[in-house]
């Protein structure tokens, strides 16, 4: 597999649509690492980073629920964590038609 | 590396965040090696890597984020504002440099000063013997000349010796007297002008200021 550049951005729209994807329950970090590493070849190491940013950025919140004996800490999309998804989505599919415009020579969107 | 000591180093690592924000890093980490399970625990280890590296990223992260935080991170001001400290000297360390400077400065000083009345007595000294040189030479020349013209009739032949001593004497003089001319024409107005500048440099500075 091919790998682009990943930027700030798109590592926040992945890590966000792959929580979103797990509904109230949330995910936890392991999770959410191994449905990333499917997608792109990111270290184990880059997430704990993005999650605390999006937490303090308020896209995400985090609440510890016991399992297996331990706490363990889940995260789930707030509301705004939501909206920006939404933005995301929006700018991705903008930025992937205009890609693909240059790409394929405009052949892909007409 | 085991899951434990990987965590035990991790901790030691993040010894500088404050302790909400390591307590935070530290349960995701632990949470993270629980959930790999047992099976696979060697291999998440490696797969994070060193966990010094693990805390650089953190920390690296805390950084950028910290300015921007905002409340949410009280402690974040307390490392940055030990720095200004560092601007300048300290007052007493100035005083003391002071001090030491006086017994090595006041001489130094004084020798300067001088050396320079020194040299300008000496350039004084020189203009006006060159002042005088030609003065003299016409003076003793006039005088020489009158006293020749005065012995002209009793004793002819020393009078001539004299008068054309007092002859040469005086057109010494008269070139001398020229070359005088000539040079304080030639030097004057410079230095006049360099003294002038010289002399209003400071009130320009002043005035430039606003």
């Amino acid at each position: 597999m091919a790998t682009f550049g990943f930027g700030t951005s798109l590592l926040d729209a992945l890590v966000l649509s792959v929580v979103s994807r797990t509904g109230k329950e949330g995910a936890y970090g392991y999770k959410i690492t191994q449905d990333l590493r499917r997608v792109i070849d990111i270290s184990e190491t880059t997430l704990y980073p993005v999650l605390r940013r999006l937490l303090k950025d308020g896209c995400l919140t985090s609440y510890n629920q016991e399992c297996a004996g331990r706490n363990r800490r889940y995260y789930r999309l707030t509301a705004l964590g939501d909206e920006q998804l939404s933005r995301y989505q929006i700018e991705w599919r903008d930025y992937r038609d205009r890609v693909q415009n240059v790409l394929f020579g405009g052949l892909e969107n007409e | 590396m085991n899951k434990e000591e990987f965590l035990s180093a991790l901790d030691r690592a993040l010894g500088g965040l404050p302790p909400e924000e390591r307590q935070n890093a530290m349960q995701y980490y632990e949470d993270y090696l629980e959930d790999a399970g047992e099976g696979h625990e060697a291999e998440a280890i490696a797969g994070l890597g060193s966990p010094e590296a693990v805390a650089q990223a953190i920390l690296n992260d805390y950084r950028d984020l910290a300015p921007h935080g905002g409340g949410a991170s009280g402690a974040s001001g307390a490392p940055q504002e030990p720095r200004p400290i560092k601007r300048g000297i300290s007052p007493w360390l100035l005083l003391v440099i002071v001090l030491l400077a006086i017994p090595v400065g006041v001489p130094l000083a004084a020798g300067l000063g001088g050396a320079l009345i020194g040299v300008l007595a000496a350039v004084f000294a020189v203009l006006v013997c060159l002042f005088l040189i030609p003065l003299i030479l016409c003076i003793v020349g006039m005088a020489v000349l009158f006293a020749g013209c005065g012995a002209l009739f009793t004793a002819p032949a020393s009078a001539v010796l004299a008068i054309g001593g007092a002859l040469v004497c005086l057109s010494l003089g008269v070139l001398s007297a020229l070359l005088l001319i000539k040079l304080c024409m030639l030097f004057i107005p410079p230095v006049v002008r360099g003294v002038v500048s010289l002399c209003r440099k400071p009130f320009e500075k002043r005035r430039g200021r606003p």
